[in-house]
């Protein structure tokens, strides 16, 4: 313990820094050509406190580029390094600002965005989802929870589709999962509510979804479909 | 009188006049033999007398120091200080330390790390990460999950950098499946790890920078990294959790388009890093607060089992990316930064060069891009295509096995790293042969990281253990787990 | 507000009616045109000398003027301009005829939450279990 600090203490008053002169976009290139990795192995490292003393790394010497005491001394006195910097946000104080006005503006997305979940139909308006099952056994999450049972013509439907929105973590995998692409994450994502029991969605909530976005959950699946 | 006049050179160096402080304090351990056998606690109250003695107005130095010990409120005279007590270790027995928590609501606390700092003054003489408070139990958790579903637990892990811990993980999986991917998704995965390294050091240096009291450059790159976001977003579906890296290549093909924007916004982010670079790397505010700080020798640095930028900011040139190249990384060139003296400063620049160089890679990468297919072809690990499961039963089949089922890994263990832009991150996986992973240890660099905090810190001061949380890069999802 | 000159350009292309409400609601003057207007009365608009991510913009119908309050919010864009002003879809749904609504579609919704019209979960199914309703037998 004490011997840390008393080392640490000798290093500050011993060893003088050098103020810099600024070379700025160059001084991250300079580290690097001057020490790039030679050897891969652990054998090899430098004991780097005793090898580089004295070095100043914002001015990497250059033979016939260093600092000058002008320089230095300038530098120190005319704060020429902070006045570079303060140029720097001056010129972007004049720039347009990129700032998005969201709601009036909103961000770029793309066909592929997962977003609040929806149960598709047919063209015909019969749902498609056939109760597989095959969402609720891949969801890491387990938040969907199916039931099924025969319907009156026969067909096989859920009873239950319900997804707790608040258990799900929108890895997409259900959209990947389903053979007929009933259940997909839609393009919505402004569905925040002011309760917890909101977001626990059933099955006439999904479907209403689906009916909503269908415009839209159709175009993405069409702009996506040589991909997937 | 010389802890004030420690402190004052200290104060004096942060802000202005960097050189001229310097060398007004000539106190060094061979001027004062006892400074090194002293305990530090001790040093304070010796030097203060040594000073007072040799100064001809002594009583005047013995006031001030009084007001320097217990502020404005003590009694001027410097006659209250009872006699120094000192045990047989030498230990003055009215000395208090005073204990401080810092975090895990403190805003530089990067998330919920919770320090419990023990303070001589300002000066820490011990500091001690407490962790765990975003456990979420990761590890355990994947034990109940097949392969795939365990995916999108590395997105959660560290979230500053999210497809290198998929790449980590699927590297692992394919790793016991011996299977090799496709050429194409290599060169995929290696073009969205570097943006994701962008991504994660425009995260991690400029919040440093913020940690250390400038906004401006934050809110830049910060713009960048909404870039790199949308990226994500076009080829994944999702901003931050993109479960794209899958064992077995990767989800789906880049969309068409995607490799000409990121060529564009690569284009642009060299002079926005220039900006950057020109606010902050010479400015002698952020040299006052990096430079020196935290300095970590490369014994150190191996023995604590650092790794990343924390390693070669010590000067070690150890790089997993040219060390033991995965994916795509053996057709790439790209040079690895190194520092020369293992403080903040040189890690910050190391970060700063490797950003140039991962945009390096991203040119590479978007030129040699070869077609052909991103998934292996192989039905039992990666799902068929839609059309084909629509149409062909044996397809079909697959499908469901895979999305229900899964796929069962041969037994044996593997221990699987990747260059994270933190470190090196691992993953442990050892299989049974059935198809969820028997065990799976993460590795993460952050955790060995925090546990070098405690001698990094020593023997500096409250705001200097800030630009060391903010150096470490800590980010809570991969520490806790 | 960007920038004094983009002010005063807008105030004079606006309108100073236009030019309160703009600056009440977006905190920017915005000149673009008319690209169309939707069933709920929000008005599209675009110009693509704005920078990139501001070209495409929503006037909403409910929005503050001078004089009301009145509530609006982002989920009040409809699916078929909703691709649009995401710039998924280059075209808007005026030009675009392929996006046209199933007969089945119902009628788009804002995000109702809050308001006595919030979704309220309920279950689907018929229950398994019913209560018990005891009997009581007529004393002898």
């Amino acid at each position: 313990m004490s011997f840390i600090a008393a080392g640490r203490l000798a290093a500050r008053t011993i060893v003088p820094r050098v103020p810099a002169r600024i070379v700025a976009p160059a001084v991250a290139r300079g580290i690097h050509v001057s020490t790039v990795a030679r050897a891969q192995s652990f054998n090899d490292y430098r004991p780097n406190r005793e090898s580089f003393p004295e070095d100043d790394r914002s001015t990497r010497y250059i033979p016939g580029r260093g600092p000058t005491t002008l320089d230095m001394t300038s530098q120190s006195l005319l704060l020429t390094e902070l006045v570079r910097g303060m140029w720097v946000i001056l010129e972007s104080f004049f720039r347009p600002p990129y700032t998005i006005m969201y709601p009036f503006e909103k961000g770029a997305l793309s066909p592929r965005f997962r977003g609040e979940h929806a149960l598709r139909r047919y063209p015909s308006g019969e749902e498609r989802c056939i109760a597989c099952k095959l969402c609720e056994a891949i969801c890491p999450a387990q938040a969907i929870t199916i039931e099924a049972e025969p319907r009156e013509d026969g067909s096989r439907r859920t009873t239950r589709y319900d997804i707790d929105m608040t258990k799900c973590i929108y890895c997409g995998f259900c959209q990947e999962a389903c053979p007929v692409d009933a259940i997909v994450e839609g393009p919505n994502y402004e569905y925040a509510t002011e309760t917890h029991e909101e977001l626990l969605y059933n099955k006439e909530k999904l479907l209403a979804n689906g009916d909503k976005w269908e415009v839209e959950l159709a175009r993405n699946i069409e702009a996506d479909h040589l991909y997937r | 009188m010389a802890s004030a006049a420690r402190f004052l050179s200290r104060s004096l160096r942060q802000t202005a006049f960097s050189g001229l402080a310097k060398r007004t304090t000539t106190i060094t351990p061979q001027a004062h033999p006892s400074l090194l056998t002293r305990p530090t606690w001790a040093r304070a109250k010796l030097m203060s007398t040594e000073a007072a003695a040799a100064s001809s107005s002594g009583a005047h130095h013995k006031a001030h120091h009084d007001r320097e010990l217990y502020g404005a409120t003590a009694p001027l005279g410097g006659t209250t200080i009872t006699e120094e007590v000192v045990d047989e270790d030498g230990v003055d027995v009215n000395t208090r330390h005073f204990t401080v928590n810092f975090g895990p609501q403190h805003p530089a606390a990067h998330g919920v790390l919770r320090l419990i700092l023990e303070l001589e003054g300002e000066e820490i003489l011990r500091c001690d990460p407490h962790v765990g408070l975003l456990h979420r139990g990761t590890e355990k958790l994947i034990e109940y999950k097949t392969y795939l579903q365990a995916l999108p637990y590395f997105d959660r892990l560290d979230y500053c950098s999210m497809m290198v811990n998929e790449q980590a993980y699927s590297l692992a999986v394919e790793k016991l499946l011996n299977i090799d991917v496709p050429i194409r998704a290599k060169y995929i995965r290696t073009l969205f790890a570097e943006i994701t390294r962008i991504m994660n050091h425009c995260m991690s240096v400029m919040s440093h920078i913020m940690d250390v009291g400038a906004l401006t450059p934050f809110l830049w790159m910060f713009e960048e990294r909404e870039k790199l976001i949308e990226f994500y977003e076009r080829v994944s579906g999702s901003r931050m959790h993109a479960a794209y890296v899958r064992p077995g290549g990767v989800s789906l093909d880049l969309p068409k388009g995607l490799m000409d924007d990121i060529h564009t916004w690569a284009d642009q982010f060299g002079d926005r890093m220039n900006e950057c670079e020109e606010l902050i790397t010479g400015n002698r505010i952020w040299k006052g607060r990096t430079v020196d700080v935290g300095r970590v020798t490369a014994k150190e640095a191996l023995d604590w089992g650092f790794s990343g930028v924390m390693l070669r900011g010590s000067g070690v040139s150890w790089d997993l990316r040219k060390a033991q190249p995965y994916d795509a990384y053996e057709y790439v060139d790209f040079d690895v930064p190194v520092g020369t003296k293992g403080d903040c400063y040189d890690r910050y620049l190391c970060r700063m060069e490797e950003m140039r160089q991962s945009l390096r890679i991203i040119y590479q990468c978007i030129n040699d891009m070869p077609p052909g297919p991103v998934r292996v072809d192989d039905l039992k690990i990666s799902p068929p295509r839609r059309a084909h499961m629509k149409e062909n039963m044996e397809a079909l089949i697959h499908h469901f096995k895979l999305y229900s089922e899964g796929y069962a890994v041969p037994a044996g263990e593997t221990y699987t790293v990747v260059e994270a832009p933190k470190g090196e991150f691992g993953v442990h996986l050892v299989s049974d042969g059935s198809n969820r992973p028997y065990r799976c240890k993460i590795r993460a660099p952050g955790f060995a990281h925090l546990a070098g905090l405690d001698f990094m810190a020593k023997g500096h001061f409250i705001p200097d253990v800030v630009t060391m949380i903010g150096t470490m890069d800590i980010v809570f999802g991969e520490v806790d787990r | 507000m960007s920038s004094l000159p983009r002010t005063i350009k807008g105030f004079f292309a606006l309108g100073p009616a236009r030019f309160m409400r703009q600056l009440n609601n977006m905190g920017d003057t915005k000149v673009g045109t008319l690209v169309g207007v939707d069933k709920f009365g929000n008005k599209y608009f675009e110009n693509y000398n704005e920078s990139y991510g501001r070209n495409r913009w929503v006037e909403f119908a409910r929005e503050d003027s001078f004089f009301t309050r009145t509530e609006y919010n982002a989920s009040q864009v409809p699916a078929e301009w909703h691709g649009w002003l995401h710039r998924m879809l280059q075209e808007p749904p005026t030009t675009d005829k392929t996006m046209a609504a199933p007969s089945w579609g119902i009628e788009f919704t804002e995000n109702l939450s809050g308001s006595p019209k919030a979704y309220k979960s309920y279950n689907t199914t018929k229950p398994k279990f019913s209560e018990w309703s005891p009997k009581v037998a007529k004393r002898a």
